[in-house]
């Protein structure tokens, strides 16, 4: 493929670039998208991720921009790639936070879907009152509220 | 509605004080992300049984959720849940896939006093809502567990222990409990098919004009899908005239009530024929497929498991799922109960229907059998040690829906 060797410069909100091949580039639907609608030179913008963030995701899209250009052997790169997205996003809250709000502006289908899914897993397990101290969220009802919503849950499972 | 237009108005309010929040931090909070995302990307991938937590942080979450569930969008998850009777109580279960690849179960430590100290015999689940056959026949309950409202429901003649429910709900999303039963008439010696219908928005009972060639065991529960429910139906025993009754074998169907014109649809075929001493038993799965197991404990101790390609009240076509011999096992099994497919791993869960109506402290406890391609794996469930009824699983699984039913 002749269009891998090409390089695009992604730029960083701190105006860092970082040198991707267009392949990986593509992985950003965004890019995608500018790329084909030819409105953008080698060097690419993204304003609104930082560095850090930034070389994160596109570490994820390379991986998986590698692992799908392995032909056979397919079971053995897959169970690889679950692998790797497990310890990708076995990463602290915030950072996790940043990780979904990138993948979401940038349009990295997958790594927004396995970003919700470590968020919801996490809060599968938890009580109402440990979910809003990790999320840091505000009980905004009052306790004759929340006796309602209780009553209605009741035949939930408690963890 | 009022409910769902505040929660637009919350998310249009949210999204306006967040501007002036994202700009400033640096570290991202779960507050920052956009409220798209965590309603429908990230709660609705958290499983409906930890909904208490969920619904419990805060109000937009719990706005957020009830959106999510209006909208109907399917989980990713792979678990689900549904409600069982046993020892006339009803408990919630939780089915998941096994790391060994094949299904658990969690039963709910306690059994659901939401319905305060009644007994029940059966429940029957459709679009949401539970519809439970009270043990002394002295009424019916519909209850909405995600919304924790409950109707009840008085007979227009008394209901008898012998009665058969179903729930369903008809095209213009009327719900409606269907109850038959075989009445006879001692004077005129005559048996009749009796066929009623409750209309849970007329809160009334209608008697329906409906006549049949068929039968269906009173023990045989059906399976709602899409609003109509299907029933195991065999043929009606033809009268001798001089009473005795002589039948070896009989045609075997599934037929369908249709709950929008109110009649019961052609005989559907099934896959296998049964002999009369063996079990047939349904279960849905799914958003619109229906399972099939066979027992063959009398002649050859085997399991057979069917399910549906297209099913319509008027039109099935089925394909093989898993067949299984549990010749090793005999006897642990006295007959299928219920059951609930999982069919992307390949795996049920079968519950043993014993009936041994004598309580007894000693006694073993319920059973449950995992099965998959080759193997059996045994699962006991808790029980009450004062009354004594298998346990019998709702045919579908549990999805929560906003029906009001009061």
């Amino acid at each position: 493929m002749s269009e891998s060797n090409k390089k695009i410069s992604l730029i960083s909100s701190e105006g860092e670039a970082f040198e991707v091949s267009e392949a990986v580039a593509r992985e950003f639907e965004i890019v995608a998208h500018m790329l084909e609608d030819g409105c953008s030179g080698s060097s690419i913008p993204i304003t609104t991720v930082d560095s850090n963030i930034l070389g994160k995701v596109i570490e994820y899209c390379t991986k998986h921009v590698e692992v799908g250009n392995v032909e056979g052997n397919s079971e053995k790169a897959e169970k690889d790639l679950e692998e790797f997205d497990k310890r990708f996003i076995a990463v602290e809250m915030n950072t996790l936070f940043s990780l979904i709000l990138a993948a979401n502006y940038l349009n990295v289908k997958g790594l927004l879907n396995i970003g919700c899914q470590k968020v919801a897993d996490t809060i599968k397990d938890m009580k109402p009152e440990e979910v809003r101290s990790i999320f840091n969220i505000e009980n905004d009802y009052t306790p004759a509220e929340e006796e309602v919503v209780r009553k209605e849950n009741e035949w939930a499972f408690q963890p | 509605m009022g409910k769902y237009k505040d929660c637009l108005k919350t998310r249009a309010n949210l999204k306006k004080q967040k501007k002036h929040v994202a700009k400033v931090e640096i570290v991202t909070r779960f507050t920052d992300l956009p409220l798209d995302l965590v309603g429908d990307k990230i709660l609705s991938k958290v499983p409906i049984t930890s909904l208490r937590a969920v619904r419990s942080t805060c109000k937009l979450w719990n706005d957020l959720s009830r959106e999510w569930i209006l909208s109907n969008t399917p989980t990713s998850t792979r678990q689900f849940s549904s409600f069982m009777t046993m020892d006339y109580k009803v408990y919630s279960l939780r089915f998941h896939p096994h790391k060994d690849k094949y299904m658990g179960v969690y039963q709910s430590r306690k059994h659901i006093d939401i319905l305060d100290q009644v007994e029940i015999s059966k429940v029957f689940h459709c679009h949401g809502l539970l519809l439970c056959v009270l043990k002394d026949n002295s009424g019916l309950a519909v209850w909405n567990p995600y919304l924790g409202q409950t109707r009840w429901i008085e007979p227009r003649s008394k209901f008898h222990k012998c009665d058969m429910y179903a729930l369903g709900y008809d095209k213009k999303r009327n719900h409606k409990i269907l109850r038959c039963f075989d009445d006879y008439d001692i004077d005129s010696r005559k048996h009749s098919f009796i066929v009623e219908i409750y209309d849970l928005r007329s809160h009334s009972w209608r008697v329906l004009d409906v006549t049949s060639d068929w039968a269906i065991d009173f023990d045989a529960n059906g399976a709602s899908l899409k609003g109509n429910t299907y029933f195991f139906a065999q043929e009606e025993i033809p009268p001798c005239g001089d009473g005795s009754i002589a039948v070896s074998d009989l045609e075997d169907f599934l037929i369908c009530f249709d709950f929008t014109n109110e009649r019961f649809g052609p005989r559907l075929p099934l896959p296998f024929h049964s002999s009369l001493k063996e079990g047939v038993t349904l279960s849905c799965f799914g958003e619109d497929q229906l399972a099939v197991l066979h027992e063959r404990f009398y002649t050859l101790e085997t399991l057979q498991f069917w399910v549906t390609t297209k099913i319509e009240p008027n039109v099935v076509s089925w394909s093989k799922f898993l067949k299984l011999d549990i010749t090793q096992h005999e006897g642990y099994l006295s007959h299928v109960g219920s059951f609930v497919i999982d069919e992307e791993e390949k795996v049920a869960m079968v519950f043993d229907g014993d009936r041994d109506d004598q309580p007894s402290n000693t006694r073993r406890y319920h059973k449950a059998l995992a099965v998959g391609d080759g193997y059996v794996d045994f699962e006991s469930l808790r029980k009450c040690p004062t009354e004594s009824r298998p346990p019998l699983v709702c045919s579908s699984s549990y999805l929560p829906s906003l029906v009001q039913i009061n």
